[in-house]
């Protein structure tokens, strides 16, 4: 399809120069009951050439706590990792545990273009496909999906739109910078974590601000983040790609409404 | 270590104030609630760019705009909160020297124009016993081995 075709069916609000340095999608499982440390480089091995480099990590817990963290791995005499594979370019990534399948994408130079989510989601569907299918030809079944999750990782450098975290409210809306008796100076950091309950489809849609320096080029910046993350209907390909644009829909609402017309303006806003 | 463009499994050593349930983020950054000191200590880096040339009157160049760049690129990856506030230093020849000391244990950083980095590593009281001391260069992946090396002089390795 014509990338013009395309943008003339977007309906959701769209910028020109958006602020996201990276974004991911994927799905969270119930645990694969005989996964062990070799399906690793098994699955490795069918990836190897278009994902040739491999980092292991410590897993992505879901557990509220940290000792139930431990004890979801320690029950299942489990090796608490995770695996990222990544592409030749090093702009994407597949994240792999025993109960979690992701596809990265990120902005490696600040010339790259921004890799839409109309672009990424035929991206994400072959590879998840590709991993069922490693699943069944091992025999370890077809996973059962309990959540899908879709995050936009933003960058708003220092400099850019702000100075000095006494401008926070001219960039996020709902804060204000008033104290009660104007004891306090301006704060020299702000950090922030909001929850929100989705309407009409079971989820939470999660922004988190965090002030940060950017290990890649040493600069500040705030780290924007917004996740959401919703129940399909089922484990099917139809439902879980339901699952990620219904999402996809609340982290770009959700980003638009939690960020000023002032900054939609300095990203381009088009729609 | 293979080279970038083969295949390779590296497993990455982890700061202190990240051991907690890790997300899935892929792309790195340093919380400044978590290293409140780093903004300074990027600041102070960049401000050796101003020192003119013979800064130290035996003729040295200028401080070398890469060797600035790789400093505080380091600083920005290897920060964490027990890490102490580096002393940072212009070095002959256009390089940044940071050097940090934590009980009996000392590091010390060279950051060379050409993106070499010289580390000295000394541990003990006794500087006169040469197994007090190692020294060598890091080429590649410089963050993470300087993360190693900044892991055990805190003493958590």
């Amino acid at each position: 399809m014509l990338e013009k075709e395309v943008a003339a069916e977007r309906t959701l609000p769209d910028f020109e120069n958006p602020p996201a340095v990276e974004t991911l999608m994927g799905v969270h499982f119930t645990p694969i009951k005989r996964w062990q440390g070799p399906y690793f480089g098994l699955f490795w091995s069918r990836i190897k050439k278009e994902y040739p480099r491999v980092e292991i990590q410590p897993p992505v817990v879901t557990a509220s706590t940290p000792e139930m963290a431990v004890a979801q791995f320690q029950s299942r005499f489990e090796l608490p990792m995770r695996c990222w594979f990544f592409n030749q370019g090093e702009t994407r990534l597949i994240q792999v545990q025993s109960n979690l399948f992701l596809h990265n994408w990120r902005k490696v130079r600040s010339t790259d273009k921004y890799l839409h989510y109309d672009d990424l989601r035929p991206l994400f569907e072959r590879e998840w496909q590709g991993f069922r299918s490693f699943l069944e030809d091992e025999g370890l079944g077809s996973p059962v999906v309990q959540f899908c999750e879709v995050t936009y990782v933003n960058h708003i450098d220092r400099g850019s739109g702000w100075d000095t975290f006494a401008e926070l409210s001219e960039l996020f809306p709902n804060w204000s910078s008033k104290t009660s008796e104007n004891y306090l100076p301006s704060p020299e950091l702000v950090a922030m974590n909001a929850s929100y309950a989705l309407k009409g489809v079971e989820g939470r849609l999660q922004i988190s601000v965090q002030p940060a320096v950017r290990q890649t080029d040493a600069k500040e910046t705030i780290q924007l983040t917004v996740t959401a993350r919703c129940k399909p209907a089922s484990s099917s390909k139809e439902d879980i790609c339901r699952g990620l644009d219904e999402a996809r829909k609340w982290v770009v609402l959700g980003f638009t409404d939690f960020t000023s017309p002032k900054m939609h303006a300095l990203w381009g806003r088009k729609i | 270590m293979g080279e970038k463009d083969m295949s390779y499994a590296v497993l990455e050593p982890i700061r202190p104030q990240l051991q907690k349930p890790a997300q899935s983020q892929w792309g790195r950054v340093t919380s400044l609630f978590a290293a409140p000191w780093v903004l300074e200590a990027l600041d102070r880096i960049a401000g050796l760019a101003r020192l003119p040339r013979n800064w130290d009157g035996y003729g040295s160049p200028q401080i070398d705009t890469r060797a600035i760049a790789a400093a505080r690129r380091f600083v920005a990856s290897v920060a964490f909160d027990s890490l102490p506030f580096p002393h940072i230093a212009p070095v002959l020849g256009g390089s940044v020297g940071l050097h940090w000391r934590c009980g009996d244990r000392e590091l010390e950083f060279t950051f060379q124009p050409d993106g070499a980095v010289e580390f000295l590593k000394v541990m003990g009281p006794d500087l006169d016993r040469e197994e007090s001391m190692e020294e060598g260069t890091l080429r590649r992946e410089t963050e993470t081995a300087g993360l190693k090396l900044l892991l055990w002089m805190v003493g958590t390795r």
